[in-house]
């Protein structure tokens, strides 16, 4: 067991959101960290390190799919899962690059399912 | 003789020649009265025989008034016409009453030898002569020879006027004997009876004669020969065999013929050998007719001694028997016409009924909408008496390997006779026609049929050149029925007769079928008639394929132009769609996430529990909304690929797997084996089997009936008509109960469902995707039974 929780970095632009997913996730034992577009993203991710990056791929500024490959290219190792309204993304070969793809929806028991299962992937030995 | 004796004489011989009575009673009271006088002890009048040069003693008187003619009457033959018929006066008994000339039958010459004779003649011709005569020499004064040629002068004058008055007579006999002829043959008399019944004014030559008529035989009467008067039949016999020899001699004779007996016995025909011991003339007359010979008209005048009086015939009376050729050659022709009028009239009454027949049938056809009931027009009106009262006909339809298919079948017998139509209820009569016409012919029963199955036609070069011909031209041939019969003699049972008429029935374009009917009482004109008429059921016939393939094209074009529609509304809808339903999402997460929330801190069993509960559910059903709408209309990134349909449809319906034996569905999987790959989008196409399956589990759920419910799913590949581009087919069928009418054109109209639950949108995903994939997609809708989904996709994508 870890010592210290997971830092999850959520981006979204829509501040309601950000504060059901942060809430729900602290729930579950992570710490959460917001960003309300993909520059600020990018920039919390290289100042505050999280252990995983949940991303609304439609934002103002740097999509979703832009910051993600932005992310790779900073750390590729940091898991990155993919949301969107849209509920087959994944077709689209430039989301290959993330590590899960999720539809958003209300019920966030696919997104924590999803981020247990890259975290545990990730991270093995924690 | 004293003067004044003579001059008293002189005029009571003068009173008596141009008294009112007959020639020869004026003749023999002028005789009488010269003997009484002593003029001559015996007197006697030869006179020239009318018809030629012979005398015949025709008056004799004496002084005592006992003198009796003898009988039979002397004739003299003159021997020559230089001859004079008297010698000059003086000589006793000029030639030819000479001693040596004196037949032994001229008792009166006999008896008185001595005389002297007086010509009867003035400056144009000669009458006979005036005897005076004696049983012994005696002399006449030569003053008195003087006195008796003036009288000799006045009794010429008689006899000429005698003469010239019967002549006239005879001409006014013959006139009137020729108007009554022609008044018959006028009267409508036929000419049988003209000559049985001869008129009383006919001349003598006819009660004594055997007469023939003979008329030629020509393309259109047979010959006619008519036999009148004579009962002898050894006589008949002969004459009968005299006509025959002279039969072909006469076709072209233009001018009487008259065989007598010099020039008969001349002829080397045998036929003559005989003849003249019956007969004294054979005389043959032409009947002319522009510019032909109609036939003759031939007389065999009896030998009789009345008859030999006739001879020789003179010019006039064969002029009087040309004339009558003539009338009859008239009549004949006349005759004749009249039959060609009458038969061409009738004809053309016929004709005339069946141009009406024709047009009304030609109207019936034009406005008939089935291909059956042109057939069963045509054959109507073949069978109808009146149309073309074939006894029977049928139709065989052609099929592309040329076996036969339907078979309709006509009978006279069931076509019952139209009534014959009046100018106000011309439009009803047609109608009423068309009725009839259509009961007379009826499909071939169906055991009738079975015999004719397997009827081939066999292939056409093997079939009577007359048949090929027929079918090449499109022309109606008559042919014999043996030859017809020769493709099939099964055709021998529906066809009775001995001429068989094989009608194709085409338009533009290539016989549909054959029809065959009994033509024994068609001729070649009829058969002009039923070409007629047969190419007005071809042209109805390709009226109604025009029309048929235009209803095709206007149904196509009708498809396209609605499918058309319903991609532009989906474009333009998806776009909106696409808009709304992001903006919607967004709000929706945060809404439903906060009610769960919400609902998770909410005590059990409190009434906020369940309404929290509601909320959620609420927003559960609406985010379904929300990513259908997405799912519709986001611009789809495709990934088209060789894909094998049947491990596709095997990976879908596995899905289904438990749901099935949930509901008892049956699952029935038929799939062609070597179906070839199909390039699609492997996920897009499952969506569309997963909507498929998913609507038709709802249909099958949704009834009632219990019955077992199935889905059955086929695949199979064909190459696509029009563009020759090889496809893959899918079909989904299911026995739920189908869609009703008044859905159905909605059916692949976004948000529409008949559903309590869904979204409307799982049928318009499904269009869109096949679309995209350039392939087709239709329902086959069979309301109370099921529906069967057909999708078409392109194995290659161009």
């Amino acid at each position: 067991m870890r010592e210290k929780p997971f830092t999850i970095l959520v981006a979204d632009d829509e501040e309601n959101i950000r504060l059901l997913y942060s809430e729900e996730l602290e729930e579950e034992g992570y710490k959460v960290i917001a960003a309300a577009d993909g520059e600020e993203a990018l920039t919390k991710v290289v100042e505050l390190k999280p252990d995983l990056v949940v991303m609304d791929i439609k934002m103002p500024g740097i999509s979703g799919v832009d910051a993600l490959i932005k992310i790779k290219e900073i750390d590729r190792n940091l898991p990155v899962i993919l949301c969107s309204a849209y509920s087959d993304y994944k077709q689209d070969f430039s989301t290959w690059a993330s590590d899960a793809y999720v539809v958003k929806a209300a019920n966030l028991d696919e997104l924590k399912k999803a981020i247990a299962e890259v975290l545990a992937k990730r991270y093995p030995d924690s | 003789m004293k003067s004044q004796q003579k001059n008293e004489i002189l005029s009571k011989v003068i009173e008596i020649s141009s008294a009112d009575s007959q020639i020869s009673d004026r003749l023999t009271q002028i005789a009488r009265f010269l003997c009484l006088k002593g003029v001559a002890p015996t007197l006697a009048f030869y006179l020239l025989h009318p018809r030629g040069r012979r005398l015949v003693l025709r008056i004799a008187a004496d002084s005592g008034g006992a003198l009796r003619i003898p009988a039979p009457a002397c004739t003299y033959r003159l021997p020559a016409p230089e001859i004079p018929l008297c010698r000059p006066l003086g000589t006793l008994l000029p030639n030819p009453l000479e001693p040596e000339n004196t037949p032994s039958h001229d008792q009166l010459l006999q008896r008185h030898p001595h005389g002297w004779c007086l010509p009867l003649a003035d400056e144009t011709r000669a009458y006979g002569i005036m005897a005076l005569l004696n049983g012994q020499p005696f002399s006449v004064p030569s003053d008195s020879i003087r006195f008796l040629q003036v009288i000799c002068r006045q009794i010429t004058l008689a006899l000429r006027s005698s003469m010239i008055q019967e002549r006239d007579r005879l001409l006014v006999h013959q006139l009137k004997f020729l108007h009554q002829i022609g008044a018959r043959l006028n009267a409508d008399s036929d000419i049988e009876s003209i000559f049985s019944q001869l008129p009383d004014s006919a001349p003598a030559f006819f009660a004594n004669s055997l007469s023939r008529l003979h008329i030629f035989a020509t393309d259109l009467h047979p010959a006619t020969i008519m036999d009148f008067g004579g009962h002898d039949p050894e006589q008949q016999a002969v004459a009968d065999r005299v006509s025959r020899s002279q039969s072909d001699r006469v076709r072209f004779l233009s001018h009487p013929l008259v065989i007598d007996r010099r020039n008969g016995n001349r002829s080397d025909n045998n036929a003559y050998r005989e003849f003249f011991s019956h007969f004294l003339l054979h005389i043959i007359l032409p009947l002319p007719s522009r510019n032909q010979n109609l036939g003759t008209l031939e007389f065999f005048l009896i030998n009789t001694p009345e008859s030999r009086e006739l001879l020789p015939l003179d010019g006039e009376e064969l002029e009087l028997l040309e004339i009558l050729a003539v009338h009859l050659a008239a009549t004949i022709e006349r005759t004749r016409t009249r039959d060609q009028l009458a038969t061409a009239s009738r004809t053309s009454l016929l004709r005339n009924r069946q141009l009406t027949l024709l047009h009304q049938i030609k109207n019936a056809l034009l406005a008939a909408n089935t291909v059956e009931r042109i057939i069963r027009l045509t054959l109507g009106a073949l069978v109808s008496r009146e149309g073309f009262a074939c006894p029977a006909a049928l139709y065989i339809e052609c099929g592309d390997n040329p076996i036969v298919g339907e078979v309709f079948y006509a009978l006279s017998a069931a076509a019952p006779a139209a009534a014959s139509p009046t100018e106000n209820d011309e439009l009803d009569h047609g109608e009423e026609l068309a009725r009839q016409l259509l009961t007379a012919s009826e499909k071939l029963p169906e055991e009738a049929r079975k015999k004719l199955i397997g009827l081939t036609l066999p292939p056409l070069e093997t079939t009577p050149p007359r048949f090929q011909q027929a079918l090449a031209d499109g022309k109606p041939v008559i042919i014999p029925a043996r030859l017809a019969f020769s493709i099939d003699s099964r055709l021998e049972n529906l066809l009775e007769g001995q001429k068989i008429v094989i009608i194709p029935l085409a338009g533009q374009e290539k016989a549909s079928g054959l029809i065959m009917g009994v033509a024994d009482h068609i001729s070649e004109d009829d058969l002009n008639y039923i070409t007629l008429f047969t190419d007005a059921a071809g042209l109805a016939l390709d009226n109604i394929r025009l029309y048929q393939r235009l209803q095709d094209s206007l149904a196509s074009l009708n498809n396209a132009q609605m499918r058309l529609a319903q991609s532009e509304k989906l474009v333009a809808l998806g776009e909106m769609a696409t808009s709304i339903a992001h903006e919607i999402k967004n709000p929706l997460v945060s809404i439903g996430g906060f009610a769960r929330r919400l609902h998770r801190k909410i005590p059990d069993q409190s009434r906020e529990k369940t309404y929290s509960r509601i909320i959620t559910k609420e927003i559960e059903r609406l985010e379904g909304i929300v990513n259908n709408v997405l799912s519709f209309s986001r611009p789809e990134v495709e990934d088209y690929t060789p894909h094998d349909l049947n491990l596709l449809i095997r990976e879908t319906t596995d899905l289904f797997t438990r749901e099935l034996k949930k509901r008892q569905i049956e699952l029935q999987l038929d799939l062609l084996p070597d179906l070839p790959p199909v390039e699609c989008d492997g996920n897009q196409i499952k969506q569309v089997l997963i909507n498929l399956l998913n609507n038709s589990i709802q249909a099958l759920s949704d009834r009632k009936d219990g019955e077992r419910g199935f889905i059955r799913i086929r695949s199979s590949s064909f190459s696509e008509l029009e563009s020759r581009r090889q496809a893959a087919l899918i079909e989904i069928e299911d026995n739920g109960g189908g869609i009703q009418e008044s859905v159905i054109h909605d059916i692949f109209n976004p948000f529409f469902t008949t559903k309590h639950e869904g979204t409307g949108l799982g049928l318009t995903i499904c269009y869109r995707i096949i679309l995209n994939h350039q392939g087709d997609i239709r329902l086959h809708n069979q309301i109370g039974r099921g529906v069967t989904v057909i999708i078409t996709l392109p194995l290659k994508r161009q």
